[in-house]
Formats: structure tokens, sequence, C-alpha cells
């Protein structure tokens, strides 16, 4: 361990600036402790305290543990025509993990001329890949992953997930998307369930799990629209 | 088997000694390579002053029971600990937070850094802006008025 440069005239010290007694690397265990809201502001106190914010090192930090821990960002507009209102909420995911499916279906060139595929397939990020998703009727999830660019060599899995009529109590669902976890989001049709949720299957556990956005049913106008996105790193961006 | 226990003497770096159980000195990974490399009755900690020691020998003493009493319905259960964790930071003032930082870290108690930077961390959380926490922290802005005016405005969302 590092030894600790200590100030000689203990005793007679006045509360000082911590960030000035202590070497970086317990700067940083601090810092990293605050939500980013607070490092901003931690930024704006002195030079000295933006240098380490901004510093590569502490930068790295943040950055790694934060797309280790992906968030949600749900955004609510409301008003008719306009923005009125932007509300962010981010909600942590609880089960970050990385995994991939065997593939159940056939390799062939291109996308299918499917109708399925082209109109309603959602485009997201499996495991790196390009993947067109897309779901049935209550059926199961295809997903087309495009395995190789130059050739457009498309495979195809396919998920079958229990049922969430039984579950949730809902006939329908949309397919919203995929985490980098592997886990993928549906979103009821109901226009406003209370409270408002979404629908996480994984397809390792074969499980659902519901994520409940509490504070979004007060703004749960019938002109209210929502955006919600997966995999949102928080930062503690400065200028 | 209550005679077995070995007594290990520290010795700050104020020559205040404090006589404790072994099992006290293994929850700092520092102390437990020097106990086990130089087996002398008594260790002289030079970069810790006997205020600060007795701090780390109480917080050590208290969550050494818990491990070893593991099983034992009356010991000390996780939330007992945490309240007595609360209690033994909130009497604390941030100077001595700030030394009890340095200390876990030369001495090695993770346990005991974690909770002393987040008693940092709390405080710079309740504070409203960078204002406040200059002044809780004792922190001097070497910022000119011009430049903090510039930095502030470039970040307004930063103050909603």
């Amino acid at each position: 361990m590092k030894r600790v440069k200590r100030s000689k005239k203990q005793d007679e010290r006045i509360v000082n600036d911590p960030f000035k007694e202590l070497p970086n690397e317990l700067n940083e265990d601090i810092l990293m402790k605050l939500p980013p809201r607070s490092i901003a502001r931690l930024h704006f106190a002195s030079k000295h305290l933006s240098s380490i914010i901004l510093g590569k090192q502490f930068t790295e930090r943040f950055m790694t543990r934060s797309s280790a821990q992906p968030r949600h960002l749900v955004i609510v507009h409301g008003g008719e025509h306009y923005v009125k209102m932007h509300r962010f909420h981010s909600i942590s995911q609880e089960y970050p993990h990385r995994h991939d499916y065997g593939c159940e279906g056939i390799c062939r060139d291109g996308l299918p001329e499917d109708d399925t595929v082209q109109e309603f397939g959602e485009l997201v990020n499996h495991s790196g890949k390009i993947t067109i998703a897309t779901l049935g009727c209550s059926g199961p999830v295809d997903l087309w992953v495009l395995e190789d660019v130059n050739n457009e060599i498309w495979s195809k899995s396919v998920v079958v997930m229990p049922s969430v009529a039984d579950i949730f109590g809902m006939s329908y669902t949309f397919f919203r998307g995929m985490l980098g976890t592997g886990e993928m989001i549906l979103k009821p049709i109901i226009t406003s369930p209370e409270p408002y949720f979404l629908v996480c299957y994984n397809p390792e556990e074969g499980e659902f799990r519901q994520i409940v956005i509490d504070e979004i049913y007060n703004f749960c106008y019938e002109s209210n629209t929502f955006q919600v996105f997966f995999d949102h790193v928080e930062s503690y961006m400065v200028l | 088997m209550e005679n077995e226990k070995k007594m290990i003497t520290l010795k700050s770096s104020d020559d205040v000694t404090f006589e404790v159980e072994e099992a006290v000195v293994l929850e700092s990974q520092f102390l437990s390579h020097l106990v086990q490399d130089c087996p002398a009755p008594e260790h002289k900690i030079k970069e810790v002053t006997g205020k600060i020691l007795s701090k780390v020998v109480e917080y050590c003493e208290k969550h050494v029971v818990v491990v070893v009493d593991g099983g034992d319905s009356s010991s000390s259960s996780g939330d007992d600990l945490k309240k007595w964790d609360d209690k033994f930071i909130k009497e604390m003032d941030l100077s001595t937070v700030y030394d009890l930082i340095a200390a876990a870290n030369y001495l090695n108690i993770q346990a005991l850094l974690d909770l002393m930077c987040q008693r940092v961390a709390d405080v710079i959380t309740a504070c409203k802006d960078h204002k406040e926490i200059r002044e809780t922290l004792g922190i001097v802005s070497d910022y000119t008025a011009e430049e903090e005016a510039e930095v502030l405005k470039e970040n307004e969302w930063a103050f909603d």
C-alpha cells in the first residue's frame, strides 16, 4: 500500500481540503461513491478537484463501472404537439451478465422476403452483432443475426418464451429491445397500465421479471408519450 | 480456551500503547503480515497517532467479534453492526474521518476505508451546490471569478 503523507502539525490543523491531503487513489475512492451530479458540483469547487475529475484515470474508472451497470432511461414527453416536460428516470438493472444462444435456425444468404421481418423487425444489438428481432402475436421471438457483414450471412435463432398473458394478464406485447445482458424487453400494448411497467425476459433462465416504473404513473396523462432507452450509461460529463 | 488468546501490543507514533487480541490485528492486512513476519510482542506504527489508532482498534474489535461468533445468535447481527457503524461515524468530525481514511489505507482495512470514504461522500452529496461543498469541506477555490463564471455557464444542467 502507498504510504500517505501526513501533516506534522496534526493537532493544530483545522479541517482542510481532504482532496489535497489524501493521495489521488483515495480521492477517487471517495468520488466513486458520489452520484454524477455531486461529482459535477465538486468540479466547480476548485481547479484541483476539476483536474482529478477530468483526469484520464478517474474518467476510465468511472466509465468502466457505469458500463458494467447499465440502466434504463425513461423520458416522458408531455403536451400535445410540443415537448412540455422531460422527465428522466434511471432504473438500475440488477443482473448484468452476458451469454449466447445456440443457433437453432438455418443460415442463409440475405434476409427473407418476409413482411414481418421487413416491417415489424426491431433493430437490436445482440452480443455486439446487428440483429433484427421480431415477435409474432404472443409467439416466439425470431432473432436474425448478421453473422458476416461482407457476405450478408444471417443466422436465425428462435427464442420461445412462456405465455406473457398468463403471468401479467396482458394478451399482446411489443418487442421493444434487447439489453447488453441478452435479456429482452417487452412492452404491453395497453397504453397506460397502472403502474406503468415493462417486462424483461431472460432467455437463459427462462424467467420474466417486471420492471415497474413508479414515478411515471404521476405523469400518465393521455397526451403524454414515453421513450425508453436501454443500456443507458451514467456519466458526470462536465465541460 | 480463553487463556490461549494471543495478545499483541500496538504502539502509536506518539507512544500510546494498545493491547489487543491477535484476531483484532488480523482485520488489518498490513498488521497481519507484520505480525507473521516479525513475531515481536510489540509493534510500533509510526504512521498513525494514538487518537486515530484508538478509533481503528475500536472499529476492529467491534467487527472481529461478529466474524468469530458468526453462528452465535447472541452476537451482533448485520443490522446491529450497521447501527454501530452509523453511530461510530456520526460522532466523528471530518478531520478525524480524513485521518482514518489515511490510516485505513495504510493499515489496509478495506471495510473501514469504505465506511470512511462513504461518510465523506454522504457529506458532499448533502450539499446543494459547489459553494456549500467548499464551506463544508474547507476547500479554497483556485478559480478566478471569470473562470468560475465561465465554467458554471457551460454546465448549467448540473444546477436545476
